[in-house]
């Protein structure tokens, strides 16, 4: 009898240490009925762009730190915490002078979430703001934010304290936005991350770039199909066993969305966004060719629509290096070099872009500040191990999977 | 006491090495996440056994055999490149190791270890296959009786839990074993 | 959050249900929270295997193996002394703590804590980084002797008292006590083959990300449940 339990308690706890952890999506809360702004006129970029700045935060602490940076990001208006890598994204509109803004918040490391709901009476610099006039250190910015899909009714209060810097620091979300284990409503390397990466804080992306059998060059980051990137059972093993045609019709990343060609990414950045930078994370020698002539014809696309877009052939092994010199793209095709700056050098490497594992550059900077190269440090995702390269004040940008966390601490730190 | 009640164990404790080879029936439990035409989920697998240890101890040893996992085909499949025809198989070779329990003639077997996965796709024309290992479980509860001499024959109920691709097959197996050493 | 709860029913409803009577077996043993005899010396040496959330190694190493042996010498008492130590290079802990055992028949129980130090280098490429910390593990231990093996079932609480991690010329520390974590273990111990004895573990961890994956330098907070197993010979 004692021996049956056991054996029945042995397979018990086999059974409970049997499963993985899902991550499940947090999706994104929507106001029942489309809210206010469904009868909103639209706010003109550069009339939004005034409410720029750092704020300190009167109501909500708490739950968001002392201070908060508002920041206009493309046609939303974005707020970055401290806490958690929080942030707020509003859609924003107004009625008659009245400035609406709904949208959510959200802790991107952690996935707690809720409707938020702002608002710029027109009797209390609405009017002024229309008419192009910044705040003053007695502006208020006040509204309320809910848990989930709760009706918002927590207050919010935000007082204006000064303007941001203009900066041409470099933020870059990682896999175009962020990751799957952060639970966020787009997969990673998804057109639709892409289009999220600017209202997250970003002013770049990285993308990983893969060659299928039949050499297209798509967007995945692990070499390997698993549950962590794909639905479809016989997705199985090397993506570059697959044509694809079989990738687009055998499976679709976690959120449903469909592998997504780098020329269609590059197509969503000139059209879909105001990004500036992109860097390729080639992950194969053989994609470099392909991934070069797609840069080379976005580049020309951007600049066409008179937009500003840097895209970079990310290098980061030695073979990458090899044949990428071997293709002869020295001159033609900008790099990004992740190795030392012996390597940056022999490529003509537009950026060197070092783990941040190796610690402050020192000189190394000054190096190759000199020679005219960009420095892009990464995956930088802990306050503690970002202030170090923000007080040396000597790096140009920063990958990141947590772009809110990276703009808060650059501007508040400035 | 305690060299008595060794004297005891050594008593009760026989070691032996057994081969034990079966075959079934295989359903994979998890339904597919993305249907495409039509799909088998079921098939005929089979396991071979190599084990070591006394009937009243925690026995080890190997298991490897064959899992049909699931196929589907479909013809005119409305898609962006048009109607194309599709199909596809998936099946897997486990490779554990084996820890067993007997009392009162059940036999519990639990394995941890990895499946060689493999599917063979027809996309348009063009056949491709890819295979990979991937962690996974073992969980099995049968029974034996004596056929003749050192032969027995059993049955077994068995969960096999590719973890890694989160996949979940149970199977019914009738099988054989016979001692290779020790009686 | 319900699969810990689940455990930790098993492991109260196991001690509940075992009050028989049945001799005990001689071997060595480690785990098995049954008094040692003062002064008395046993120790172990094997190979564990911690496995981890996709989650957070994605498709770097998931498994990661480390090499083991521990030491229990008997006290007056019934104290035993514990002592542990691991290693993989990247990742290696040595424990230290104390453990007093109850007997009740053919049941034991005991109470431990132990004290982990960890530490970890990373040389190779991209990397100039080391991490350390302090864990303290208290837990209670469940036992049985059945004829011919002896089961424990184990329960401890990861307490993480302090981490620094250092990356190139720079640092950075944590010095708070935080609940980390719960790892709860079935534990076999037995004859092989001709008195060769082996223990067998299986762990369930429900915490978050530990310091076997320092290296990830995993941002989530959230407690993840991952197993992990070990077998070592017992001499």
């Amino acid at each position: 009898m004692n021996q049956l339990f056991f054996i029945f308690l042995l397979v018990l706890f086999s059974l409970v240490t049997l499963s993985c952890s899902h991550d499940t999506v947090v999706n994104v809360p929507v106001f029942v009925g489309g809210g206010k702004l469904i009868s909103a006129q639209p706010i003109k970029p550069q009339q939004l762009q005034l409410l720029n700045g750092v704020y300190d935060v009167i109501d909500g602490s708490d739950q968001f730190g002392k201070k908060v940076v508002v920041k206009r990001t493309g046609k939303t208006l974005s707020i970055f915490t401290g806490k958690n890598a929080g942030l707020f994204v509003f859609q924003c509109g107004r009625i008659d002078s009245t400035l609406i803004f709904e949208g959510y918040w959200r802790y991107t490391q952690g996935g707690e979430t809720g409707l938020a709901q702002f608002e710029i009476p027109a009797e209390n610099n609405g009017k002024p703001l229309l008419q192009g006039i910044l705040p003053t250190p007695s502006f208020f910015f006040q509204g309320k934010i809910g848990n989930g899909s709760a009706e918002p009714t927590i207050n919010i209060t935000l007082q204006y304290n000064s303007p941001l810097k203009d900066t041409t620091f470099v933020i870059l979300a990682h896999r175009g936005g962020g990751r799957n284990s952060d639970r966020l409503p787009e997969s990673e390397n998804s057109l639709g991350m892409i289009q999220l990466a600017e209202s997250f804080g970003a002013n770049g992306i990285e993308i990983d770039v893969r060659l299928t059998k039949d050499g297209i060059p798509i967007l995945f980051h692990d070499e390997n199909f698993s549950p962590r990137l794909v639905n479809g059972d016989y997705c199985v093993g090397p993506v570059s066993n697959y044509t694809f045609a079989a990738i687009r019709t055998l499976c679709t990343l976690k959120n449903k969305e469909l592998v997504p060609t780098l020329k269609e990414a590059l197509e969503v950045v000139v059209n879909k966004t105001t990004l500036t930078y992109v860097w390729l994370d080639i992950k194969s020698p053989e994609a470099i060719a392909s991934a070069a002539a797609l840069q080379q014809e976005y580049q020309k696309k951007a600049f066409a629509a008179g937009r500003k877009l840097d895209i970079y052939i990310g290098l980061s092994n030695d073979e990458l290096v090899d044949r990428y010199k071997k293709e002869n793209m020295v001159s033609s095709a900008d790099a990004l070099c992740e190795l030392s700056m012996e390597d940056v050098r022999a490529v003509n490497a537009k950026v060197w872009a070092p783990r941040w594992t190796l610690g402050p550059l020192g000189s190394n900077a000054q190096a190759m500040h000199s020679e005219n190269r960009k420095i892009f440090v990464w995956t930088l995702d802990q306050r503690e191990f970002i202030l170090p390269f923000l007080t040396q004040g000597n790096i140009d940008g920063i990958l990141t999977n947590y772009p809110a966390l990276i703009a808060f601490e650059y501007y508040v730190f400035q | 006491m305690l060299a008595s009640a060794q004297d005891q164990s050594v008593d009760r404790t026989t070691f032996r090495l057994v081969g034990e080879i079966g075959g079934g029936y295989s359903y994979k439990l998890t339904p597919p996440k993305i249907i495409l035409g039509n799909s088998t989920r079921d098939g005929i697998t089979g396991a071979f056994r190599l084990k070591w240890g006394s009937s009243n101890l925690l026995g080890v040893g190997v298991e490897t055999g064959y899992i049909p996992i699931s196929t589907m085909a479909m013809n005119s499949l409305a898609s962006e490149f048009g109607s194309v025809d599709v199909s596809a198989s998936l099946s897997a070779i486990p490779v554990l190791a084996i820890f067993t329990i007997q009392r009162l003639g059940i036999q519990m077997h639990t394995g941890i270890g990895y499946y060689r996965m493999t599917a063979k796709a027809t996309v348009m024309g063009k056949t491709m296959e890819s295979s990979e290992w991937n962690m996974g479980y073992m969980l099995s509860f049968g029974f034996t009786r004596p056929l003749i001499s050192d032969l027995f024959i059993g049955t077994e109920l068995k969960w096999n839990n590719i973890v890694e691709q989160r996949i979940s097959i149970l199977s019914l197996q009738v099988r054989f074993l016979y001692f290779l050493y020790g009686k | 959050m319900m699969r810990f709860v689940l455990i930790v029913a098993l492991l109260l409803s196991f001690c509940i249900s075992q009050l028989c009577s049945t001799e005990r077996n001689a071997g060595p043993y480690i785990s098995f929270p049954y008094p040692f005899q003062q002064y008395t010396l046993c120790y172990s040496i094997g190979a564990s295997l911690t496995i981890f959330p996709r989650s957070v190694v994605e498709e770097e190493i998931r498994q990661i193996p480390m090499v083991n042996t521990s030491v229990r010498y008997g006290l007056p008492y019934n104290f035993s002394l514990i002592t542990q130590f691991s290693t993989v290079y990247i990742i290696n802990s040595v424990s230290a703590g104390a453990m007093w055992s109850y007997p009740l028949g053919d049941v034991s129980l005991a109470l431990s804590d132990e004290f982990t130090y960890w530490f970890g280098f990373a040389d190779l490429d991209g990397f100039d980084t080391q991490a350390m910390g302090l864990l303290n593990r208290p837990g209670i231990s469940v036992g049985i002797d059945i004829d011919d093996y002896k089961i424990t079932m184990k329960s401890e609480m990861l307490i993480l008292f302090s981490q620094h991690t250092y990356f190139g010329s720079a640092s950075v520390g944590k010095v708070k006590p935080e609940i980390a974590g719960v790892v709860t273990s079935a534990i076999l111990e037995q004859d092989i083959w001709k008195s060769t004895f082996m223990s067998f573990a299986l762990r369930a961890h429900y915490a978050r990300p530990n310091y076997q994956v320092w290296l990830a330098f995993a941002v989530q907070d959230r407690w993840l449940l991952y197993p992990d197993v070990q077998i070592s010979f017992v001499f």
